[in-house]
Formats: C-alpha cells, structure tokens, sequence
C-alpha cells in the first residue's frame, strides 16, 4: 500500500523534499519563461496600441463584454477551485481532492465553450482578421491589427487552458486513486501553479482586450 | 493504515478562509473594474483598470500561488520573469514613446 500511494525517489535526489523543492521550482522557472513568451503578445499588443489609440479604443468596443466578464469570472473561479482541489489532496482527502479538481475543470471546460461561441460571433460580425474581416471605421489597419492580437492572445490562452484541463482531469483520476498523501502531492501542487498561471495571464487580457472604448 | 493517517493529518490541513477572501477580492476587484470602464475618466481608465488587474495578479501570485510561504530562491524566479518581462516593456516603450 505504501509503496503504491508513495512513489520512491529518483536517484538524483537526497530525499522527498529535495524532490519536491526542485519540482516546485522547476515549475516557477518554466512559469517565468511562459510570461516572457507571453509578454512578447503583450509587448505587441502595447506597441499596436501606442500607434493606433483611437483604433484599438474603437474596436475593442466591438468585442462581446457579457461573455469576457463571465469568463473572466468563472476563471476566477477555478482559481479558488483548484486552490481548495491542492489544499485537500495535500492532506490526502481523496473525494474532496478530486471533487475540487473535477469542479475546475468543468469550468474551465464551460470557459472554453463560451470563448468558442465567442470566436463564432466574432465571424459572424466579420471581426476575424483572416477568416472574415467586414470592419468600417476611419482607421482599419489599426482595428484590423488590434482583433489580430485579440485572437493571437486569446487563441493561445485557450490552448495553455485546454492543457491546464488535460492535466487537471488525469490529476482528479490519481487523486480519487488515491495516489496522493500528506507525504507526497507534489503532482497537484505543480498542477495549481500552472492553472494559477493560466489565470493570471487571462487577468491581464481582461482589460485590454474588453474593457478599451467603452465610456 | 489510511484511515489514520487521513485523520492524523486533517489535523494540518491550512486553512481555507484566505482563499476564499481572495476570491471574493477577485470578483469585487473585477467588477470595480468593469463599473469603471464605463465612467468617461480619458485615460485614467487605462490606468485604472490595468492597476487593478496588477493588483488582481499579485493576489493570485501571493495568496493562491503561495509565494507568501515560498522559499527565496522560489521567490526569485518568479520575481525573474516579472523583472525581465518589466524590462522588455520598459526598453521598447522607451523606443517608440520617444519617436519624432
């Protein structure tokens, strides 16, 4: 029992702990590469924004703001989720554990369609650069540049959520196992830094992807 | 054997009550938020709303991320990606801001 609900320790490690402290930083190292590649999407979106202010304030009025502050809300949501998902498997509370994790990723699953139902309102306003782009205003390069961005940004969190879901769902198989004690849940801890991640970075899309041009 | 240790280390569970304040910090903070897009302030709303997502992220990052309980070099390398990111920003702004 005990060998199967604690894995032994790869050889180049001291001890439990000494696993565990490089996994958790480990994590943290490949969240700070992700904020720089995320930050080059956030770099653009600046520049685009410094050359065209009024065109980016203009269309970003035209992005749906019922279903980005919904999302927005149910994100924020799976953020607590999971946080109380991470709190019960670090104590070996299996049903609780897995019930968190299932909760998450049903939401974050719900984000998803919204967001894809989202995309398919924007095709239908021709609003996507590419596939159908049907926008009039008195500069429409700089709009045309910003729905851009908006589905460059918000098309790869989508992807970063769509994984964060995978892994939460083999998270709440192994938890309801039964594979994670109060010894050992270093799985589910690196899982809630990286769903955290996914949320932080859908905090900052928020405002300037939904909130520009609307007073 | 997993009786006892599941009652053994209830015991040391954290407690719930900082996430759940965090979260309702979240929601209100994103509502301040959306309320204030719609007031006509020119460009303090920028400013506003992107001051609140900052401080939205650094709830997340310290509460739910435990960087209040991380240890240093943990603390680095979150700080690192924020710093570099900062940096990036901060150099290219300084480009195209200051271009006849």
């Amino acid at each position: 029992m005990a060998a199967e609900g604690s894995p032994s320790v790869a050889s180049q490690f001291a001890g439990r702990t000494h696993q565990e402290r490089a996994a958790v930083l480990g994590i943290w190292v490949f969240l700070a590469t992700e904020a720089l590649f995320f930050g080059t999407l956030f770099a653009s979106y600046t520049i685009g924004r410094v050359l065209h202010p009024q065109a980016f304030a203009e269309a970003s009025s035209h992005t749906d703001v019922v279903i980005g502050s919904i999302n927005t809300a149910v994100l924020l949501t799976t953020s607590l989720t999971m946080s109380l998902a991470v709190r019960a498997g670090s104590v070996g509370w299996r049903g609780r554990g897995a019930a968190w994790l299932v909760v998450s990723v049903v939401l974050g699953l719900a984000f998803l369609g919204l967001k894809g139902y989202e995309y398919y309102e924007d095709w239908d306003k021709g609003l996507l650069p590419g596939l159908h782009f049907d926008y009039s205003g008195p500069d429409v390069q700089g709009a045309k540049l910003f729905f851009f961005m908006y589905l460059v940004m918000t098309a790869v969190h989508a992807v970063h959520l769509s994984v964060a879901v995978g892994v939460a769902s083999v998270m709440a198989v192994l938890t309801a196992r039964g594979r994670f004690s109060a010894d050992y849940h270093t799985p589910l801890e690196v899982t809630g830094l990286y769903w955290h991640f996914v949320d932080i970075v859908w905090i900052s899309l928020y405002p300037l992807l939904y909130l520009g041009g609307r007073s | 054997m997993n009786a006892q240790r599941g009652a053994a280390s209830a015991a040391k569970a954290p407690p719930a009550g900082p996430y759940w304040l965090t979260y309702l910090a979240l929601l209100a903070l994103q509502g301040l938020s959306l309320g204030s897009a719609y007031l006509p302030l020119g460009p303090f709303n920028l400013v506003i709303n992107v001051g609140i997502a900052a401080v939205m992220v650094l709830l997340v990052l310290i509460v739910l991320m435990h960087l209040d309980h991380a240890r240093a070099v943990t603390r680095i390398a979150a700080a690192a990606g924020f710093l570099f990111l900062g940096l990036m920003l901060w150099l290219m702004l300084a480009d195209y801001l200051t271009r006849p």
